[in-house]
């Protein structure tokens, strides 16, 4: 009953993801496919979607929407804003088409607005596809000279016939209408009206929306101003300014408004060209406005582009600073390791080298002092017995009879049947130490003899080596372990281990 | 675009005749301002630095102000307005403080934030009615109510602007025998015809563009005349007297010659290529209609102009700076890296020193 339970809820999750997926990319579709028709309605969605925070949905897509929304609605300055924002998301993300088409709507506000410094500055930014390269050669074809550019728009036309990505078929409707304007200054009406029937039907049928209409649509009625068939070019603005005042912009408004104007004027009503006239004056407050703010949105815009370059470049040289910081910190540390590492390991070494000398000095002087000894002979012991005792102690330190831990002044002089007064004085004249010292040497002597000969000895833990040594404690063992070699019995087994290993 | 020429008379009379100019490098400051504000900014520095009296300060704030804001610097430009209204109110001038304020407003409605400038309007006329010689404030008082103006037309209707005209020409005309008085007057003027037009009350229009091309031509101001013969102009042909509109509008032309405003050249080749549609001329159409969409280029460009200047600055600035930050970290780099290499040297000969003495010690050890 759980588990059907579960495997329930489970499929109702999944479902409901997989439906709001769904459900977002055909919000984004249909708001993609109405941009430049309904703006209004693409920028409410959007900003939904934005304050929702979906993550499905790329930041930078939304951003562009924005930008070509604005874009229709003639907020250059938001437009811009948001174009921005979308080229540094895309950038970051290395999405080239984004990338393109928010460069491609920057640079037709900019060409708008004649920012020639604008577009310079962004130019290189352009990825390398064949969008940018259209784009970038209908941008080329606005600065030529009239003659030369309409020639560059006729190849663009042919590049960009039936083509089925809708930037392409944008800068295609704009190319159409930059070559009938070119006929219509030059009062060449047929091909003019050819050119703009083609923008009007062209951007009916790839459905750029009404603000490509509208413009081509002004094209059109341009011709049949021209023409001076005044009735026909009413008629065509006025459907052109209802698609403006649609869409809200200022910039459509007033120039349809000028044209409406001069088209009353050329029928001598004064009225009316009266009214088209303020209305265009009104507009044209908006629009002053609009360019105004776009301007100042440019500049803001473009300069922290270039603030940007500072910090990405100070970012990037911190960076290697800090990097070769830390590499200087990490050698100094080193150095430093080293240099209490090799002190410490000559020290060790000295203080072995040290001990194994006096080792064998031991051995050899313990023969010439018992001698000399034996001649001058200060003392009120029989030298009979004496040289009992001293054969005895011979005899106790060649026996492992001194790793009793029970081992004492005492129990040593009843082994060598004499008293612990005897004893005590010959070890003191002949050793030069007390019986402490001596028996504790001789217990150490053993023990580093043992490790350096017998391997098994490397493997014992100390508590074992004291024990066998004859020390009752682990840390008397090593306090005088200490003092007599110079270092702690770990050290020392350590030392043995590397020189069995690495003999040379 | 359109009260272009009424800023300008505007804001200039505070240095050209408003106040005494401490010298003539001032002066010429003042008259560069809008061609070369840098130098202006820099002259306005320096006087700023070296003047001890607060009205040469005051003013010299005022031209960096004027000058900033020609760059489309605005904030640094309300930054020196600001400080000079400071300035001005802490040395207790209540009359450059008028003056200040006066021009603070005229630069948040060229920003066009018009609230703000409104609301520095009001401070205008809380700080007049404690400044007792009205009489010398007559210029500052007109300016107020020219701006006032402006900002109503363009905030709610002319009828409400045009009181505001009419209370600036009242202030201007009670001090008739200064000149400048008589220009401002005749851009008040020219600017209440305009909004005569659009309240459709032709024959006001008409009047006030009379009356305004008389004082312009009293003064000899050919670009306050012709832009008032402009705007007469405009009013004939609302008549359907297209032939008398276009003799006014080519007199206009011929004034307009040599003043080289853009603005005023684009309107009179808008109303002749108008008239000449009228009266079924294409060919005239055609030439003047070219001639405005030329114009209206023109002064795009003009107007983007001074992004491109203050761009390019800005970029030589950045490169500036890069290049400093470039100099700042290759230095503390190399540096770096000379030491990092110091030391692998250091550590490396120092181990080699222990291997051997390391040796050394080894083969005593193990001989």
């Amino acid at each position: 009953m759980l588990r059907k339970l579960l495997i329930c809820i489970t499929v109702t999750c999944i479902s409901f993801v997989f439906c709001q997926t769904n459900e977002t990319a055909k919000l984004l579709t249909q708001s993609e496919n109405r941009v430049f028709t309904l703006p209004d309605e693409t920028i409410k969605t959007v900003n939904f979607l934005l304050k929702s925070g979906r993550e499905d949905v790329n930041e930078a897509t939304l951003f562009l929407l924005l930008a070509k929304a604005n874009y229709a609605k003639g907020n250059y300055d938001i437009s811009l804003t948001n174009a921005f924002e979308a080229v540094k998301l895309a950038e970051k993300q290395k999405d080239e088409t984004v990338l393109t088409e928010s460069l491609i709507f920057i640079s037709l506000i900019f060409d708008y607005m004649q920012l020639k410094n604008g577009i310079d500055q962004l130019k290189n930014k352009f990825p390398q596809n064949e969008l940018s390269e259209t784009f970038l050669k209908y941008h080329n074809a606005l600065t030529l000279p009239q003659e030369k550019s309409v020639q560059n728009f006729r190849e663009i036309l042919k590049r960009t016939k039936n083509a089925a990505r809708k930037e392409v078929q944008i800068v295609n409707n704009l190319s159409l209408n930059e070559v009938s304007r070119f006929y219509a200054e030059r009062l060449q009406v047929d091909s003019a009206e050819f050119y703009a029937q083609d923008a009007v039907s062209q951007s009916k049928n790839d459905s750029l929306g009404n603000y490509f209409l509208s413009r081509s649509l002004v094209s059109l009625g341009n011709v049949y101003f021209l023409k001076k068939e005044n009735s026909k070019a009413e008629e065509v603005y006025e459907s052109a300014l209802i698609f403006a005042e649609n869409l809200d912009n200022p910039f459509l408004e007033m120039e349809i408004h000028h044209k409406l104007a001069a088209n009353f004027m050329a029928g001598k009503n004064v009225g009316k060209f009266h009214f088209h006239n303020q209305q265009a004056n009104n507009r044209q407050n908006l629009a002053d406005q609009n360019e105004n703010n776009a301007a100042n949105a440019a500049y803001q815009l473009l300069s922290g582009e270039q603030d940007l370059k500072v910090s990405g470049l100070e970012r990037t040289m911190r960076y290697w600073l800090v990097v070769l910081c830390v590499v200087l910190g990490i050698l100094i540390l080193l150095r430093i390791f080293l240099h209490f590492r090799n002190r410490n390991r000559l020290k060790t070494y000295q203080t072995l080298l040290d001990y194994l000398n006096r080792q064998e000095e031991a051995n050899g002087e313990a023969r010439e002092t018992l001698a000399a000894l034996q001649e001058s002979r200060p003392t009120t012991i029989l030298k009979e017995s004496e040289n009992h005792i001293l054969s005895g102690l011979k005899r106790f330190e060649v026996s492992k009879k001194f790793t009793n831990k029970e081992m004492s002044l005492g129990m040593l002089a009843a082994q060598l049947n004499t008293n612990t007064k005897y004893l005590s004085e010959i070890i003191n004249r002949h050793k030069q130490k007390n019986f402490n010292s001596y028996i504790n040497e001789l217990r150490i002597n053993y023990i580093t003899e043992k490790i350096k000969n017998d391997p098994t000895y490397l493997n014992y833990k100390v508590s074992y080596l004291a024990e066998e040594a004859g020390f009752s404690s682990h840390s008397t063992f090593t306090t005088v372990f200490k003092a007599i070699v110079g270092v702690s019995p770990i050290i020392f087994v350590e030392f043995v281990k590397n020189q069995k290993e690495n003999p040379e | 675009m359109r009260n272009y020429v009424l800023i300008l008379t505007i804001v200039f009379p505070f240095f050209l005749f408003g106040q005494k100019v401490s010298d003539s490098l001032f002066r010429v400051a003042t008259i560069d301002v809008y061609e070369h504000p840098e130098r202006s900014i820099e002259i306005g520095e320096r006087m700023l630095k070296t003047s001890d009296r607060e009205k040469d300060k005051v003013s010299a704030l005022l031209l960096i102000s004027t000058a900033y804001s020609s760059q489309r610097e605005y904030e640094n430009s309300l930054k020196y307005a600001l400080r000079a209204k400071d300035l001005s109110e802490s040395a207790g001038d209540i009359l450059s403080q008028l003056k200040v304020i006066n021009k603070i407003a005229a630069q948040y409605h060229q920003m066009r934030v018009n609230d703000k400038a409104l609301q520095y309007l009001d401070e205008f006329d809380k700080l007049l009615d404690r400044y007792p010689y009205k009489d010398s404030a007559r210029l500052i008082m007109g300016n107020n109510y020219g701006v006032r103006g402006f900002i109503y037309r363009d905030k709610l209707n002319c009828d409400i602007a045009i009181d505001y005209f009419n209370s600036a020409i009242k202030q201007f005309r009670l001090d008739k025998d200064n000149p400048m008085m008589l220009a401002n007057i005749s851009v008040v003027l020219y600017n209440k015809g305009n909004c005569f037009v659009s309240l459709n009350k032709n024959d006001s229009a008409k009047a006030s563009f009379t009356q305004s091309i008389m004082l312009a031509k009293k003064i000899n101001a050919k670009s306050l005349q012709a832009f008032s013969q402009k705007g007469l102009a405009e009013t004939l042909t609302l008549e359907g007297k297209y032939e008398e509109a276009l003799s006014e509008l080519k007199s206009a032309n011929e004034n307009a010659k040599d003043v080289g405003d853009l603005v005023l050249n684009q309107g009179l080749y808008k109303g002749l290529s108008d008239n000449y549609l009228a009266l079924n001329d294409w060919g005239s159409y055609q030439t003047y209609y070219k001639k405005t969409i030329l114009t209206q280029g023109q002064i795009k460009k003009a107007e983007r102009n001074s992004i491109g200047i203050s761009l390019k600055k800005h970029m030589e600035e950045t490169e500036m700076e890069m290049q400093n930050i470039r100099t700042k970290y290759i230095m503390a780099i190399s540096f770096c890296v000379l030491i990092i290499l110091v030391l692998c040297v250091l550590i490396f000969h120092k181990q080699k020193k222990f291997q051997k003495k390391f040796g050394l010690l080894k083969s005593r050890l193990y001989p």
